[in-house]
């Protein structure tokens, strides 16, 4: 075993000398391109990416992986081989973290920003008004697209340019729904505009509501698998406690094959847990894509 | 075996006739918009109406009653094919509907009904684009017509599309101030239609990810069970020294 666990260390760190990477393994530890493609990833998702900080958490990680295995008695090799295994899944977990947490923000401003612009333009029915005044609670990349729109009207003076823009920003029906409303609006006027803005905001909302509810419906069930990861740890140690008592031999070769697959699964299990994470905030099924 | 043999020259013939076959047949089986085409239909008929007669043939020679079985799963394959594809597509329009309704409920505002589905047929999902743009067509030749209110979306046959295109229709005969009580009924049905399709959304995509949850503990127990079967052996192993 030790001999395979070797080569197969020597294999992944010499991967990138005779193979190319696959989009299964897009963030692969051991590959230059998996590395590169690892940070342009969380960097796309603004997460400050240290190599230094990077590599202490790995190694803390590895630690604890090797305790835990340690004290279930697994041999060095098993334990090397798992620490490759959890080497290789945990640039995975960390960029569906970084892609949660960004996504989070993206959401928040968007909706903040839709409201605020709603509720401005409620009080003020003035297109460039309320775009100005929604542009500054913006986040960097919707802002820039508020400018643009801003710029655009001044230059073209066309009121489509609002749909055009904000569509190609983020395609989803609510959006549509505004601009299609506020374009109507802007050409052909209307006399009591006020209950159709209320709508909108009543749709704002309620899709803030529905996305907060089904996030924490995620966040719980990831909670729940990380409990039952623990739980079956727990299990796993007291069985292997009371084995002990009755001359159970740990070294023989049955258990400990076993015993690695064991971890192998919890491992792949906490990964699919964050990898509930990947889920976007805005639903694609909801953008009209046109 | 003639079955067998049918089986192999059907493959064949799929092969022959479209490099592709295979993986059309996959995706027209998980019901993707793509139009059928005449090559298509061949195909379909080799699979359900050749193949079938095949397997009669065969059973009557055989008197094989597995065989009569088989050809009867087959022909009700296609039945359950096209069940699933109308169970898919009312599936997607509960979903779907609710969003253009939406986008029409905000027109209606300050637009008549046929103003309000003209300026949503643009953005109105693609699933339905077309039946808007014939609903709107419809309505330009003759807006008071009741029947062009119901032909929308009728071979769907589902409940609440008929009761929006009623009072769609009481709108446009009667103007808004008369229909607003069920204008208001239906907005807020709506929201409540949104919220509840999110809702589904939500619940199919946790169920699956939940059983992985269920992993650690099916492992727990085997390994469980592999440290007894060893203790076990390992007494009788020493009973027999």
């Amino acid at each position: 075993m030790i001999v395979w666990t070797i080569l197969l260390i020597i294999l992944a760190l010499f991967y990138r000398q005779f193979t190319k990477i696959t989009p299964y393994l897009r963030y692969y530890v051991f590959h230059k391109k998996g590395i590169q493609s690892f940070k342009e990833q969380v960097s796309i998702y603004h997460f400050q990416y240290s190599l230094k900080q990077q590599g202490k958490f790995l190694l803390f990680i590895l630690a604890a992986i090797s305790f835990v295995s340690y004290t279930f008695q697994m041999s060095m090799d098993r334990i090397l081989l798992l620490n490759v295994v959890v080497a290789i899944v945990l640039p995975y977990i960390v960029v569906d973290i970084a892609k949660y947490e960004f996504q989070h923000k993206d959401f928040l401003s968007l909706t903040a920003t839709l409201q605020y612009f709603l509720s401005q333009y409620k009080i003020e029915p003035h297109l460039k008004k309320a775009l100005e005044g929604s542009a500054v609670i913006a986040n960097e990349e919707l802002q820039q697209c508020l400018t643009t729109v801003i710029t655009r009207l001044e230059q073209e003076g066309k009121v489509n340019v609002f749909q055009e823009e904000l569509m190609a920003y983020k395609p989803h029906f609510i959006i549509a729904n505004i601009t299609n409303f506020i374009c109507n609006l802007e050409q052909y006027g209307a006399s009591n505009f006020e209950n159709g803005i209320d709508l909108l905001i009543e749709d704002v909302e309620q899709w803030i509501a529905d996305c907060h509810a089904s996030k924490q419906t995620l966040l719980q069930i990831r909670n729940r698998i990380c409990l039952l990861c623990l739980f079956s740890l727990i299990i796993a140690n007291f069985a292997m406690q009371m084995s002990l008592n009755v001359e159970f031999s740990v070294s023989s070769v049955i258990y400990q094959n076993m015993l690695f697959v064991y971890f192998i699964s919890l491992v792949l299990t906490l990964q699919q847990a964050f990898h509930l994470h990947h889920f976007d905030w805005i639903e694609p099924k909801e953008c009209l894509y046109d | 075996m003639i079955d067998v043999f049918v089986a192999s020259v059907m493959s064949i013939v799929i092969l022959v006739t479209r490099k592709k076959s295979i993986p059309y047949l996959l995706s027209y089986f998980t019901f993707t918009s793509r139009k059928r085409t005449k090559r298509d239909d061949v195909i379909i008929q080799i699979l359900f109406v050749f193949y079938p007669v095949a397997v009669l043939l065969t059973s009557l020679l055989q008197g094989s009653a597995i065989l009569v079985l088989a050809m009867f799963a087959t022909l009700q394959f296609q039945q359950f094919v096209e069940l699933r594809k109308k169970h898919e597509r009312r599936k997607m329009l509960r979903f779907y509907f609710p969003i253009w309704l939406r986008q029409l409920q905000i027109l209606l505002q300050h637009n008549n009904v046929v103003t309000a589905l003209t300026l949503s047929t643009n953005t109105a999902p693609l699933l339905i684009r077309e039946d808007v743009k014939k609903l709107v067509e419809r309505l330009q030749v003759d807006s008071q017509s009741y029947s062009s209110f119901l032909l929308f979306l009728d071979e769907d046959n589902m409940i609440e599309i008929s009761r929006v295109m009623k009072v769609l229709y009481r709108c446009q005969h009667l103007g808004h101030q008369d229909a607003y009580g069920q204008l208001q009924r239906m907005i807020e049905s709506t929201g409540v239609w949104l919220h509840e399709e999110r809702i589904k959304r939500e619940e199919g995509r946790a169920m699956f990810v939940q059983w992985w949850g269920m992993l650690p503990l099916l492992m727990v127990s085997i390994l469980y069970m592999v440290m007894m079967f060893q203790i076990v052996v390992g007494i009788l192993g020493k009973g027999v020294m």
